[in-house]
């Protein structure tokens, strides 16, 4: 392990590395903090520039870019609930909500802070683990991903704050969108109605930007603000970092998501979103205060976000490793690889070990130099809540514009942001959390996917018992639907059920 | 040799964006006075993405030393960068670079989109892609016909993985697997990279994907066969089925480059002459080396002769696998 640290560190301590990383990492906050614009436009971009270094310099500027956009995502869903990519659309419930209770400034330090605690977990995981990861994540096939995923799917409800009834509506909608495009397994066209840009499904920006974003600004832009009431004036500017008593709260949060995320980061097929997800609904399970939760827990911003980049981090593993990127920014990276002549796979650290433990090496760096940048920062970031709404909303929303826009160039994205925007502003003021729909619309993808696969492999549900990986997975499945059955018959019976519903809403 | 051909590569891509602000001052008055694009439907990194980036490297010196730029367009399974230089000005300028065979596959398979051989014009055929029989390293086959033995003695259905309905590897594995009524049963995965994985886990007994796509996996995974007409250059010791005595009704794909059809046939000329001597260039030839895929130039007219012979030959193959799925 000794000398795979040395060896790394060797190659990202060269000063052109060094550099690279700072470059990397100051884009990278620069376009996280820009709503919508994501880190794939931006590697795309800047991809023919990393032409002329070594692989391993470009792929350390890369990286730096993607771990920045990751902290970055944060500080837009948090000020102005202005999601980055999905893996922050869950910061944005608490996050947003200890924003409008004037700590804004304390949820972007623990955001930065956790992030930074992830990701140095994380590295000296993949520093002791990244060889045997092939060995480790081999018994994960699809039967494996549809009982993870359903497993997540059962928790949906969890999230949001508008009762279990209508987070169930919300979610079974998030279902449906997820059916939109080409059907994953027969290659047909569903619910395109002979639309091109619909082939590839509805987007996960539009829809996240849209129903968060968009209509949040919708809501500041009218003056009908709907879950609390927002009062800039009184924001303690002064108060930027986590008190004494937040900082106690989220410290075992931080240990359960760099744990949590680190684990599901090694899963290519789960995604980013679930890592999040997961992670802020076992803070809720395991919380003394689950009704704080929606409402401004700073363990609900904690988690997931330590969680969200220590699995992103992880995450490099599977690509490098087994050539399984899994993320669109991930693809990219992976692309940018092959054109420098490096071939990810197996044979990558023995082939060229300066590529793989480079990288590794060079994120314990990226991260120092985020923590650096980040921190100082915040004061700034929190200040902007200051500039007026006339001012900021119509700001943000060109942001959100032209980010829509460069995701694949096509007007087409524009307009669904605006159409979720409005569907997401009626939404709440009907009072529906659109968080369930996000998420199960992301999950109903992977869920669908893998489940019919696994149909095809195993000729039945037999498969899903006989693969012991499976089979545990789908005991858990078994085991949370009971606990909830029981739990809701016993209240009923005590005759509960139905006040808590109304309480709720 | 290798690298200072990648070297020089990178370096022509990168010095495109500087010929490019210089590209506004032209004035010569034969074409092309300016910047061309390649749109590509495909993400940045890929295969189709890294053909387009070498011949944009390497053309700008048989152009009158105007900047190629590569722009992505991704999404609809590469319709909408086709759609997008189809409603281009005819003027040269714009240029689409595509899968043909998987563009062919596409409009059998989903009943729309634009056909190549009518909506645009030809310009040339800079390279192409060929599938192959891909099995676990130490599988106890030394070639197809051991291969084909065993797989008619299952009982039960051979599971195979590729990279998704419709795509050129499953249209290609599965035409070959029918023609010899091989008993399988086919999982889509969305890409080589899941169909490649799923075979390493021993979830399938064989794979069918793209020759560079075995490249960084050669100690888990090896070819039986490659469905070409010629062996992959890459993969010169794995022979064709034509050698292994098969019959394969549907063969590689090229890549092709594509001009609004109502462009003036002397301008394609000219830039059909250009990709000609473009592929001849070291540049060219390294850049496309170090990602593992092949150099194949052919000119205009072959490649619209491919494209027809392509649609005839290949429509009602593809109709019988889609309605047997």
């Amino acid at each position: 392990m000794f000398e795979n640290l040395i060896l790394g560190l060797d190659v990202a301590t060269m000063p052109v590395n060094l550099g690279m990383a700072l470059i990397g990492a100051a884009i990278g906050t620069a376009i996280g903090v820009l709503p919508g614009l994501g880190p794939v436009a931006t590697i795309s971009i800047l991809m023919p520039v990393t032409f002329q270094l070594a692989p391993a310099s470009a792929i350390i500027m890369l990286c730096g870019i993607y771990l920045g956009a990751m902290y970055g995502g944060s500080i837009t869903s948090i000020l102005v609930n202005v999601p980055g990519e999905s893996a922050s659309v869950v910061t944005c419930l608490d996050g947003h909500q200890m924003a409008k209770n004037g700590r804004a400034g304390a949820a972007l330090g623990i955001a930065a802070f956790g992030s930074f605690i992830g990701g140095i977990l994380a590295t000296i995981g993949l520093l002791l683990l990244a060889p045997a990861i092939p060995q480790l994540t081999r018994g994960f096939g699809p039967p494996e991903y549809a009982m993870l995923v359903l497993a997540g799917l059962l928790l949906v409800t969890q999230v949001g704050t508008s009762g279990t009834i209508r987070s169930l509506i919300m979610a079974f909608a998030g279902l449906m969108l997820a059916t939109v495009g080409t059907d994953p397994i027969s290659g047909e066209q569903r619910f395109t109605f002979g639309f091109t840009f619909l082939y590839d499904g509805i987007g996960i920006v539009p829809l996240a930007i849209g129903l968060f974003g968009v209509a949040e600004l919708l809501s500041l832009a009218l003056g009908r603000n709907e879950t609390q009431k927002l009062q800039y004036e009184k924001l303690k500017v002064r108060e930027l970092l986590p008190s004494r008593a937040e900082w106690r709260r989220s410290a075992p949060a931080i240990g359960r998501g760099s744990v949590i995320g680190f684990l599901l980061g090694l899963l290519p097929g789960a995604g980013m979103s679930l890592v999040s997800f997961v992670a802020y609904t076992i803070e809720k399970a395991l919380s003394r205060r689950p009704a704080e939760f929606g409402r401004g827990a700073i363990e609900g911003v904690a988690g997931p976000e330590t969680a969200n980049n220590a699995g992103s981090q992880a995450a490099f593993a599977p690509m490098l490793t087994l050539g399984l990127p899994s993320s669109p920014t991930m693809g990219v990276i992976m692309g940018a690889l092959m054109i420098h002549g490096v071939a990810v796979g197996p044979q990558l650290i023995t082939r060229n070990p300066d590529v793989f433990w480079g990288v590794i090496a060079s994120m314990l760096i990226s991260n120092l130099i985020l923590i650096v940048l980040n921190v100082p920062l915040i004061s700034i970031f929190v200040r902007l809540l200051k500039v007026p709404s006339s001012l900021l909303v119509p700001l943000i929303m060109l942001f959100v514009v032209v980010g829509a826009y460069t995701i694949d160039n096509q007007i087409e994205d524009v307009w669904m942001t605006l159409l979720f925007g409005v569907v997401g502003f009626l939404l709440r003021r009907c009072g529906f959390d659109p968080a369930p729909m996000v998420l199960a619309y992301v999950l109903g993808g992977i869920f669908e996917r893998s489940l019919r696969q696994s149909l095809i492999l195993g000729d039945g549900v037999g498969i899903f018992l006989e693969r012991p990986v499976s089979a545990v997975l789908m005991l858990v499945c078994v085991a949370m639907v009971l606990v909830v059955l029981v739990r809701t018959v016993l209240r009923f019976r005590s005759g509960a059920a139905l006040v808590q519903e109304a309480d709720q809403t | 040799m290798i690298r200072t051909g990648r070297r020089a590569f990178l370096a022509g891509a990168a010095g495109a964006g500087t010929t490019l602000l210089l590209a506004r001052s032209g004035w010569a008055d034969e074409f092309p006075s300016k910047a061309l694009e390649i749109i590509v439907g495909q993400p940045p990194g890929g295969g189709t993405d890294t053909y387009a980036r070498a011949i944009a490297a390497s053309l700008p010196s048989f152009l009158n030393n105007q900047a190629v730029v590569v722009v992505n367009r991704p999404g609809g399974n590469g319709v909408l960068a086709m759609e997008q230089v189809m409603a281009s000005p005819a003027d040269g300028y714009t240029l689409s670079l595509t899968s043909a065979g998987t563009a062919v596959i596409k409009q059998v398979w989903d009943g729309n989109g634009p056909d190549l051989a009518v909506d645009m014009k030809p310009v040339a055929t800079i390279g192409r892609y060929a599938s192959c029989i891909v099995v676990n390293k130490d599988a106890p086959y030394a070639n197809m016909q051991e291969w084909m033995t065993a797989v008619e003695s299952s009982s039960k259905p051979v599971l195979w993985s590729h990279t998704g309905r419709g795509s050129i590897h499953h249209i290609a594995g599965q035409a070959l697997l029918t023609n010899y009524e091989l008993p399988t049963r086919d999982v889509p995965f969305q890409g080589a990279p899941d169909a490649r994985n799923a075979l390493m886990n021993g979830e399938v007994e064989f794979s069918v994907f793209g020759t560079q796509n075995l490249t960084g996996f050669e100690e888990q995974v090896r070819s039986l066969g490659v469905i070409s007409d010629a062996r992959d250059p890459f993969l010169s010791d794995v022979p064709t089925m034509a050698e292994q005595g098969l019959e394969t009704p549907l063969l590689f794909t090229p890549i092709m480059l594509h001009v609004p059809k109502d462009t003036d046939p002397g301008i394609v000329g000219e830039i059909e002459a250009a990709v000609r001597q473009a592929c001849d260039t070291d540049v060219y030839k390294q850049a496309t080396q170090v990602a593992g895929l092949p150099v194949w130039f052919q000119s205009s007219a072959d490649t619209q002769a491919w494209t027809e012979r392509a649609k005839e030959n290949w429509t009602p193959i593809i109709e019988e696998i889609k309605a047997r799925t």
